[in-house]
This record gives C-alpha cells, sequence and structure tokens, in this order.
C-alpha cells in the first residue's frame, strides 16, 4: 500500500499510518543500525530495487530511500511503504522496516534535501549508485554528503569502475562495488588452488591472467585478474574477452586461465553453480560456486562500514590508480 | 613456507582452507540433527572451503556413498534451519561419503586413509582433515588409538589434523584428567577442540562484545556497584527419552559443570590483551582458577515429581523411562558461587538450572546495588526495584535493562520499567546455529570458543565437593512439582542472603 506525499511531517505520519495498520499494536520498528539511499535514474530500475530492497530478510535497513531522478519533474513526491514480519518463527511481536520512494528531479539537490530530512538520526548511511557514475552530477554530489559508504554497480555500467577508481583516488572515499562482491566465490575458487603448497609458489611466478566474461560488462573479470596481480605483487597482464552465452547473466565469468611461469590452472564454469579446477599434476576436480542473488549481494555490502583494503589494491590495479 | 597471499583479507578470512571433516558417529542422532545440518548451512552461507569433502564412518552400512546421501537429506529436511532445495543439495550431497567400519578395526582406519586420499585428489582437500568424534565418550580411546596407530594424526607442512570431542568429558576431576590423558596420546592439547555448543551461541560470545566494546558497561562490572548474578538454564522438558543418560549424568554433571561455570567465566573474566584465542581463553581460565569450591550447604539438588508443564499433565523423572524407581538423581540444582578475586569478592553468582521448569530460558541477570540514598517519598519510589541488566541466550536473544522512570501525572511516582533490545529487531537474521559457528571455528584453527584441558579440569575442581559430599553422605534431592521454579529449599538459599531468584 502506497500513498504519494510531498513532505516530511506528511511521510512520516503515513507510515506511522502504515506500521499501525500492517501490525496493530505489536508492531515494533526494527532497532536502527543503518540507512540506505538508493538512486536510479529510471523507473524500471527504481522499481527492481525497491523490490529487491523489499526482499532483504537478514540486513534490510530500517529505513530505505529508494530515489528516482527525473528529468521532467519539478518536486519531490514520496511513496512511502512499510514491511512487517513477526520477529520470530511462530511468535506474535511484529517487526516492520520501512521503505520510501522518492520521485523528483534529475538535476539538483532536491531529492537529497528530502532524503536528508527522512534519514533516521545518527547511523551510517550507504548510498547505492545504480545510475551510470556521473560523478559531477549535482543530485549524485548531494546525496554523497550523506553517505557513509557508497556502494555501485559497475557491472551495469563498466564504465563506473574506471569513473569510481578516480574517486578513491582522488577522495580516498568508502566505497565498494557489487561487481567485487559477485566474485567473492570465484576468488575463494582460486585462492583454494594455492592453498595446495605444492602450488604456492607458483603464485610468485604470476604471467598471464586470461579471463572469458559474458559480454555487457568486463568489470568483474578486470576486478578478478586485477585481484590477482594486487595479491601477488607480480607485474603480470591480464586478458578480458568477451563471450556469448545465453545461460548466464551479461558480466558473469566463465573460464579464467592462470599462466605461472608456464604453469598453467584453469577454472572453468560449464554452468552456473559449479565449476571445474584444473591444476598441474592434479586430477580434475569441481568445486561449488555460485553467485548469490541480488538482494543477498546488496545484503552482504551492508555488512561493511569501512573499506575493503583487497577491493581498493584490485581497483587501483584495475584503473591504474595510487590505491 | 609463506601463507597464501591470496587469503590475505578479511571477506577470505571468513571461510577456511581447505580440509576434509571425518564424523565417526556419522549416521548417529547427533550428526543427524546438529552436524550435517549445520555443515549444510555453512554451504548454503558459502562458507565451507572449495576444497572440501565430509567422510562419515559407522557400523551400519546405509547402502554407500549414495545411501548416505539419501539418509543425510531426510536428517537436513527435518533438522536444517534453511530449507532443503534439490539444486542446493546436489551441490552438497557431492561432498558426502560414507565408510562402514568399527571403530576398533585397524581396517576401518585402513580405508579412511585410502578414503582420505581420494578426497584430496578428486576435491583438493589439501590434506588437512578434522575429526569428529560424535559418539560416546567411552570410544574416544579406541579411535584416537586407531587414528593415531594409523598415522592419521600427524600432521605435515600446513596441513592440520584437529579432533573435536564432545561433552562429558569426564564424570569426576580424576576421569576427566584421564580422558585428557587418553586423548593426548595421539593429539597435542592445541589439536583438541571440545565442543560445549552453547560456547558458540551468538549471545553468549556477545557478552564479551557488550563488556568490552561498550565504554559504559565495564566501570560498573564489578563489586563496587555490583549486588549479586543470577545465571539461570531452565528447560520445560523433561529428560525426553534420555534417562539412561541422565542417570549417569544428573543437572551438576549435565549443566553446571559445563555450560553453566563457561558462561560465568565469560561473565566473570578479566579483559583480555587481545581476542586472539589463547588470550581469551586464560583470561576465562582465571576466572575459574577464582572460583572457590562449591560447599556442599550452598548447593540445593532438586528433582521433578508428577505436575503440570506447559499445560500438560507430567509425569515425575523417577516415572520416566530408562530412570531407576528410586532414583536420587538430581534434575534442578541451585547454587551459590564465590570468586575470590578483586573484581568479584563478596559478589555472590546464584546458579540455577533444572529440567520440567515454567519455561525454557537461559539468562544472565546482573542485579545492581540500590542507589545510596533515595531522595523521593517511600510512596514515590515503594515500586522502584534495583537495576537488572539482563543477557537473554535464549529464546529471544538480547539485553534488556530495568530501571526506575516517573509515571505521567502531575505527582512524582517512580515505575520500574524493561529498555529491551532484541537481536531480531536490529539484525533480523536467524542466528546461527551453535554447531554452524564452532565447525567453523574449528576448520578455522580457532580455538577461542573450546573450553581448554585446564579449563575443564577446574571446572570439576569447583563441582568435586558437592559430588564427594554425595558419594560420603548420601541423601537425594528435594521433589518439587513439575512445572513450578524448583523446591523452597533454593529459595530459602537466596533468602538466607536476604534475596530473591527472578522469575525469568
Amino acid at each position: 500500500m502506497s500513498v504519494a506525499l510531498d513532505t516530511p511531517e506528511a511521510i512520516e505520519r503515513q507510515l506511522a499510518e502504515l506500521r499501525g495498520a500492517a501490525a496493530g499494536e505489536q508492531a515494533g520498528m526494527r532497532t536502527h543500525i543503518v540507512d540506505l539511499v538508493a538512486y536510479a535514474d529510471d523507473d524500471a530500475v527504481a522499481g527492481e530495487l525497491a523490490t529487491a530492497l523489499a526482499g532483504l530478510r537478514h540486513s534490510r535497513p530500517s529505513r530505505a530511500l529508494v530515489a528516482c531522478g527525473d528529468p521532467a519533474a519539478d518536486a519531490v513526491t514520496a511513496s512511502p511503504s512499510v514491511f512487517c514480519a513477526p520477529m520470530q518463527e511462530g511468535g506474535k511481536a511484529i517487526v516492520c522496516s520501512e521503505l520510501v520512494r522518492l520521485d523528483g528531479p534529475a538535476s539538483g539537490d532536491a531529492l537529497a534535501s528530502m532524503a536528508a530530512s527522512l534519514l533516521l538520526p545518527d547511523l551510517p548511511v550507504f548510498l547505492f549508485w545504480t545510475a551510470p557514475p556521473d560523478f559531477d552530477r549535482p543530485v549524485f554530489k548531494a546525496l554523497r554528503t550523506l553517505a557513509t559508504r557508497l556502494v555501485t554497480d559497475s557491472t551495469r555500467f563498466p564504465a563506473t569502475l574506471d569513473a569510481l577508481g578516480a574517486v578513491v583516488a582522488q577522495d580516498r572515499e568508502v566505497v565498494t562495488d557489487l561487481a567485487w562482491t559477485k566474485i567473492t566465490g570465484w576468488r575463494e575458487v582460486v585462492a583454494s588452488i594455492f592453498d595446495d603448497p605444492d602450488h604456492r609458489d607458483a603464485l610468485a611466478r604470476l604471467e598471464h591472467v586470461a579471463i572469458d566474461y559474458i559480454r555487457g560488462s568486463d568489470a568483474q573479470a578486470r576486478l578478478l585478474g586485477s585481484w590477482l596481480v594486487a595479491g601477488t605483487g607480480c607485474d603480470a597482464v591480464v586478458t578480458t574477452r568477451p563471450v556469448e552465452r545465453a545461460d548466464m547473466r551479461a558480466g558473469s565469468l566463465t573460464h579464467v586461465d592462470i599462466d605461472c611461469g608456464g604453469r598453467r590452472y584453469t577454472v572453468d564454469r560449464p554452468q552456473e553453480g559449479m565449476a571445474v579446477i584444473d591444476a598441474p599434476g592434479r586430477a580434475t576436480r569441481r568445486v561449488a560456486l555460485r553467485v548469490p542473488p541480488f538482494e543477498v549481494l546488496i545484503g552482504e555490502e551492508l555488512e561493511f562500514l569501512t573499506n575493503d583494503h583487497a577491493f581498493l589494491a584490485a581497483l587501483a590495479a584495475a584503473t591504474g590508480g595510487g590505491g | 613456507m609463506a601463507a597464501n597471499p591470496l587469503r590475505d583479507e578479511f571477506r577470505m578470512h571468513r571461510v577456511p582452507g581447505s580440509c576434509a571433516a571425518v564424523i565417526f558417529g556419522g549416521l548417529g542422532d547427533l550428526a543427524g540433527r546438529k552436524l550435517v545440518p549445520a555443515l549444510y548451512n555453512l554451504y548454503l552461507r558459502r562458507l565451507l572451503p572449495a576444497g572440501f569433502a565430509m567422510i562419515g564412518i559407522g557400523r551400519t552400512d546405509p547402502g554407500g556413498d549414495d545411501g548416505y546421501r539419501a539418509e543425510l537429506r531426510k536428517r537436513c529436511e527435518e533438522f536444517s534451519r534453511t530449507p532443503v532445495t534439490d539444486a542446493e543439495w546436489d551441490g552438497f550431497a557431492e561432498l558426502l561419503n560414507w565408510i562402514t567400519g568399527t571403530f576398533d578395526d585397524p581396517k576401518t582406519y585402513e580405508q579412511l586413509t585410502s578414503r582420505l586420499g581420494d578426497v584430496e585428489s578428486a576435491r583438493g582437500t589439501g590434506g588437512s582433515v578434522l575429526f569428529y568424534l560424535s559418539v560416546p565418550p567411552s570410544q574416544f580411546p579406541v579411535i584416537v588409538d586407531g587414528l593415531g596407530d594409523a598415522g592419521l594424526t600427524q600432521e605435515s607442512g600446513e596441513s592440520f589434523r584437529r579432533v573435536v570431542i564432545e561433552k562429558p568429558f569426564g564424570h569426576d576431576l580424576a576421569s576427566s584428567a584421564d580422558l585428557n590423558a587418553e586423548v593426548h596420546r595421539a593429539f597435542d592439547e592445541r589439536q583438541v577442540f571440545r565442543i560445549d555448543h552453547y560456547l558458540g551461541k551468538e549471545t553468549v560470545q556477545n557478552i564479551l562484545v557488550f563488556r568490552f566494546a561498550n565504554g559504559i558497561f565495564e566501570p560498573v562490572w564489578n563489586r563496587n556497584f555490583i549486588d549479586h548474578i543470577q545465571i539461570t538454564v531452565a528447560e520445560s522438558i523433561g529428560v525426553e527419552g534420555r534417562g539412561r543418560f541422565y542417570e549417569e549424568a544428573g543437572a551438576l554433571r549435565d549443566i553446571v559443570q559445563n555450560h553453566m561455570l563457561q558462561v560465568l567465566s565469560f561473565v566473570a573474566m578479566e579483559p583480555p590483551a587481545s581476542f586472539a584465542a589463547e588470550a581469551v581463553r586464560d583470561e576465562r581460565g582465571k576466572a575459574l582458577v577464582s572460583c572457590r569450591p562449591l560447599k556442599p550447604s550452598d548447593v540445593v539438588r532438586g528433582q521433578y515429581a508428577a505436575g503440570h508443564a506447559e499445560g500438560q499433565t507430567v509425569k515425575g523423572y523417577r516415572s520416566e523411562d530408562g530412570v531407576a524407581p528410586g532414583s536420587d538423581v538430581e534434575t534442578y540444582i541451585a547454587a551459590r558461587l564465590h570468586i575470590d578475586n578483586w573484581r568479584w569478592a563478596d559478589t555472590p553468582f546464584y546458579l540455577r538450572t533444572g529440567k520440567r521448569l515454567p519455561k525454557r530460558v537461559t539468562e544472565v541477570a546482573i542485579q545492581f546495588k540500590r542507589v545510596p540514598h533515595l531522595p523521593f517519598s517511600y510512596a514515590a519510589a515503594e515500586q522502584l526495584e534495583p537495576n537488572v541488566l539482563v543477557l537473554r541466550i535464549q529464546p529471544n536473544e538480547g539485553i534488556s535493562l530495568r530501571f526506575g522512570a516517573k509515571v505521567p501525572s502531575e505527582r512524582i511516582q517512580i515505575r520500574t520499567v524493561n529498555m529491551d533490545f532484541q537481536y531480531d529487531t536490529a539484525f533480523a537474521a536467524a542466528p546461527a546455529e551453535a554447531y554452524e559457528t564452532l565447525l567453523l571455528d574449528a576448520m578455522r584453527g580457532d580455538g577461542t570458543n573450546f573450553p581448554r584441558q585446564d579449563a575443564v579440569e577446574e571446572s570439576w575442581r569447583i563441582v568435586e565437593p558437592v559430588l564427594e559430599a554425595w558419594r560420603s553422605q548420601g541423601g537425594g534431592p528435594h521433589p518439587y512439582e513439575a512445572g513450578t521454579w524448583g523446591p523452597e529449599a533454593a529459595d530459602e538459599l537466596v533468602a538466607r542472603d536476604r534475596r530473591r531468584w527472578r522469575r525469568p
């Protein structure tokens, strides 16, 4: 249930009514631990964000604001909604979290000013930026001043990776990228190859990393290759190659070939959910390799308030920044 | 050899290095209810290493690997906190392997050696193995010797060999020392992980965070401000078919000696220099060393009689299956314990545990001293109770603080109110099962949440005078009606100190 509103007081009043209607006297607000502001440039993406945030079970912020910029809009309107669920299975007490969709001008700081008035006090604020990486836009700058951590998704707009690298190199911002979160499973599989002491030394001779990815975004591929380069400290070459596959999402990795002074290690992902590892002198083995859905990825990022230094090192290596 | 540089970051530290887990008693009750569902949930949470395999061992062949996987799927469908889906199960099931054999047969260990080689090759487990003895303690020496004789406890290079054992760790101080000596025949102490599942609970671990990550509590966490502390572990159920086991254990051995004293050590310990496993275990151990052995006169034992629990008529302990009709085994303990150190001198810790109590609850209640002078009229403050900080361990995990507040009116009137924090309103996550946390810790080699040999033996030292008095002086437990908070003698125990039990 949602109603369009245009003042913070009216929005707060509406949220209180919605909470009461949804859960009655048993309603309690989720203990406040984090605020989230998500920005999208089009209605469909904003709708996807709202759905995903509502689906966050474990890390849902007490209050999420989904701001949607519209070049034709001249004022901000809000559509509040609440999500209530029993606190414990079979329990009577209900806990609610809130989501406010804000539609307003894509330029200027009207959206940011409304967001600022609706943030719960004194909490870390995550800004999830899903629009193209034009970080000089006033709406970005205004929203950025509210946030303690910036989350981007360079799988959506590949240019984001380089823009993010420039932001970090210049401003030492606290940032992350969902493209990085998406390759956690890949990194675990690659790292596991070199848990084997017989292969550990080979890492020091890393020369070349070749990565195939589904056409659409090379961000995950670049980050994985750069992570290997940064992690080993080797002056290795990373090459990426787009491939066409209908069974995986754009930007997903399909194959990694690691050349360590002539010793070749490969990880192939023939299908979603599993990978095949080949290492010299070892039998071929299959392992699980799963990339979680979007709401799990964003939920995972909401757990971290500070910089992930492995990400910064990989980002710097990928974009030529200072890290 | 240098560590794997690709794992030098915090996200990767969550996942252990490659290893295999071997469960002796792989089809037993604990494995089916707790261990395998815990591994399945770790798999779902992407916290198992890419190079991982599990091998179950037991006497009865479930039908090879396939039969074992089918059987475990049924158990997970019943006991996993997360639903089992075909897609996820299929990936997990590939990690499961079975060996049929008896624990005293050297051929079992030959098979195990061979199978570990197979999974190392096929799954990349890297030669590291976690042995889990999910069997009665009487089997520990046989298995430990079997593993030792087969050379399976020897570590080489970076690979580890660890053993996890379940309580009870002996039935008194002497037998505990014997058990440790038996385990140490094949494993060094650093390779031994003793599971007390209470220590895997988020809320127990949060006691340390609560105390040492917040500036406002530790300054008042001592005898100057705290009047006394009550630790309650109450169960509403009876022995539930475990009568035969319970006849050998009783509440003192089953709960007080391990769970309660371990929880007490978290509450009473000094701040560790770091959160490194040995630093934390050293401080917990020191807290136990400072505990005065329990005086038999400071302990009340009870046994539930027939009554009503949670609306049902229930039978008494002596009528339970597997229980001797004249049994004197205690199902309830209330005790007063003193810690002889600067922080806690003259601040009693009251411990209370029992079966067939009115509700299931585990909590630590810290009752503060009253203010030295109340500037309000007696009438205004008549309903004011002392401040109490409650750390709720289960259920409704959380923290609450009781304090006085003015009743809204034209005059001063004070009422006691509770300020509540509930875990699931903050994090909205069902806390991980304790076994998930502890299995992960054991695979990572983090012994923080596992009692060390010295702590186990200190715990026995504390309860030993009571066991000795019961052995030598006889007597029996006070009966209490099922569904009540225990025998009157327990109330008298605290009333002697002009205190009373809180109603959790």
